[in-house]
């Protein structure tokens, strides 16, 4: 399957990362996980901005999922979550565009202290219905691959960008933007994914 | 309606139920279930179930009848939501719907609400085949009824495929469904069939590592090859290609450079569809009189051609997906069945022998599969189809081991052992 689940735009503070825009496609998950998996793509994308130098891009693959994140020597990042098949080069692609865009859009003065909700950029969900169809921003690409040569650095999974001894479902019990809920959520589907789930 | 307003089942994480809440939710048309409520509520139900209603070895079951159908039927819907993959609890319910005391329409609601959580669950979907067959066969159905009941099932087929790729069983389904209604009145079967073929042509172009959807794919083209002629027009439009156009495009782009016959793109446009068989597999040496039905060859290699085109575009694309080589595969063995079916010969085990027509049965009397000498297959391998052919492999295959495609060796040692091409490429 060809699919875009999520665009998000932050951005890469001293310590932390904040959110500045979001958009996503969660029609193919279960209605009563949609809340919980949108937190859980936010936590994530935050998570691995924080991990993420500047200047660079990274990919990592995660269960089914590619998680892409861009940071710009600016600090501003940009993270795009699809499947398998969504063509690498194509995501950092669209990154970059829609980071473009972002920048004439929202000053940069104001991304260390704005977020979801002081932000004007209503465009996001349209992009993510549009690249579903990842041949849309073929044209771009061609364009992109001669401009740009920052190199994609490609992780197997996320544990590549946590630290020694550093589990990911300790950060996710520690974590305070995750509710109850979702935590109980991460924990069923670990369990579920661990045994062999027809 | 959006996917929001549909109607779903699930069964959502809660630990413990410390609200002292209902655990049933019901949202959107949704319905969810506390998870930790799940175990007692399935336990009791089951135990219930098999201990009243399932004979055991030394007492006597209860039958469903009027007085116990309600309960029975609660019961059964709990357990089979948990767990579908209970092929007792499926038979209990055929055995209710015999006796009339569940209602065909209802059931094939419920299941739909057990795909919604399983979509790879074939008990499921044998039992809507089940009930949609008893359907079919009991009564003369008007034909909107029939439209609005195959619409149904092809959408929840597709939402089952969207749901869990690689989903055997839904596109298992919906195979059934085209070929059930081959022996259905009242309907238009190929309308069908090209609607599927642009279906199947959309849905490959997005999930392009899907190997059951091309499967399906393969079962829409061979579909294809059996419209009426004169629907050939309509199907031209619904796929909005001009496939002779492309089929040309891609002939002359490749004709092999030796060739003594000069055809310009313009010119071969002008060709009728037996000139065009004529210059591209040059000559039959059909052992009988049987006409060639050019029209019929021509089509084929528009329809086998167009999925060429469309594979290489794929490949380029997203790169590196076994599955559409696997599809590649089909298309080059499909072409040169055709080639040989056109020179009345097959291949069997390996050697192409002489093929019996299977319209006359003019040669019986001659030896079965005689072999074929190393002439007649060198004029089969040197007719025009085959070089292109050939041409565009050995081109893409070159091409793609640029690109570090590991694949394309592999579809090269394919074409080489397997076709048994070995000595002519």
């Amino acid at each position: 399957m060809v699919k875009l689940y999520a665009i998000l735009v932050l951005y890469k503070g001293v310590n932390s990362g904040t959110l500045l825009k979001s958009a996503y496609d969660l029609q193919s998950f279960s209605f009563f996980q949609r809340s919980s998996v949108q937190e859980f793509m936010m936590f994530v994308s935050k998570t691995m901005v924080e991990r993420t130098q500047q200047a660079s891009r990274q990919s990592f693959k995660e269960g089914e999922y590619m998680l892409h994140v861009y940071v710009r020597a600016d600090n501003l990042a940009g993270v795009l979550i699809s499947d398998h098949e969504y063509p690498n080069r194509v995501a950092h692609t669209l990154i970059t565009k829609i980071l473009d865009e972002f920048t004439a859009a929202v000053p940069a003065s104001s991304w260390p202290t704005a977020n979801e909700t002081t932000v004007d950029f209503p465009i996001l969900p349209q992009h993510l219905t549009r690249y579903q169809n990842p041949k849309e921003a073929d044209a771009l690409t061609k364009i992109q691959s001669e401009l740009d040569e920052t190199k994609i650095i490609l992780h197997d999974t996320i544990k590549a960008v946590l630290e020694r001894g550093e589990k990911l479902d300790d950060m996710v019990a520690k974590s305070e933007s995750l509710t109850m809920h979702s935590k109980l959520f991460y924990k069923t589907a670990r369990k579920t994914n661990s045994c062999c789930n027809f | 309606m959006p996917l929001f307003f549909r109607y779903a089942f699930d069964i959502v994480p809660a630990e413990e139920n410390f609200r002292n809440k209902s655990p049933v939710l019901h949202l959107f048309n949704c319905l969810g279930l506390e998870s930790w409520c799940v175990k007692h509520v399935y336990m009791y139900c089951y135990s219930e179930l098999m201990d009243k209603y399932f004979a055991k070895p030394k007492r006597k079951a209860l039958k469903p009848s009027s007085v116990n159908c309600e309960r029975i039927t609660k019961l059964l819907n709990l357990t089979l939501l948990i767990n579908p993959e209970l092929t007792s609890l499926w038979n209990k319910r055929r055995e209710m719907v015999l006796k009339s005391f569940l209602e065909k329409t209802k059931e094939l609601q419920f299941t739909k609400l057990v795909l919604s959580r399983k979509p790879k669950c074939n008990d499921a979907f044998s039992y809507r085949r089940w009930i949609l067959e008893a359907m079919f066969k009991g009564e003369s159905l008007q034909s909107n009824v029939i439209n609005s009941l195959i619409t149904e099932e092809l959408l929840i087929c597709e939402l089952a495929s969207d749901k869990s790729p690689n989903n055997y069983h839904s596109w298992n389904h919906r195979m059934w469904l085209v070929n059930k209604l081959k022996s259905v009145k009242n309907f238009d079967l190929h309308f069908l069939y090209i609607k599927e073929y642009e279906f199947s042509e959309r849905w490959t172009s997005k999930h392009v590592s899907d190997y059951s959807c091309f499967h399906y794919r393969q079962f829409c083209i061979k579909n294809i090859f059996s419209i009426n002629p004169d629907q050939w027009q309509t199907f031209e439009n619904t796929v909005n290609c001009n496939l002779r156009k492309s089929f040309v495009k891609i002939l002359s782009d490749n004709f092999p450079n030796d060739v003594t016959i000069q055809a310009s793109k313009d010119d071969l446009l002008t060709y009728s569809e037996e000139n065009l068989v004529n210059l591209l597999l040059c000559y039959t040496n059909k052992n009988c009189s049987c006409a060639v039905e050019h029209v019929q060859v021509c089509r084929k290699l528009e329809v086998l051609f167009h999925e060429l085109v469309l594979n290489i575009e794929l490949l380029r694309f997203y790169k590196f997906h076994e599955t559409m080589w696997y599809h590649r595969r089909f298309i080059v063995h499909e072409v040169m069945s055709i080639m040989y079916d056109h020179f009345g010969v097959a291949r069997q085990n390996g050697v192409l022998v002489k093929n019996n027509c299977g319209v006359c049965s003019m040669d019986e009397l001659r030896q079965k599969q005689a072999k074929i000498v190393r002439y007649d297959s060198n004029r089969i391998y040197s007719c025009v189809l085959f070089n292109i052919l050939k041409n565009i492999e050995t081109k893409f295959i070159e091409e793609r081991q640029r690109d570090d495609d590991n694949y394309a060796c592999r579809h090269e040692k394919y074409l080489r052992f397997v076709e048994g091409l070995n000595n002519v490429m």
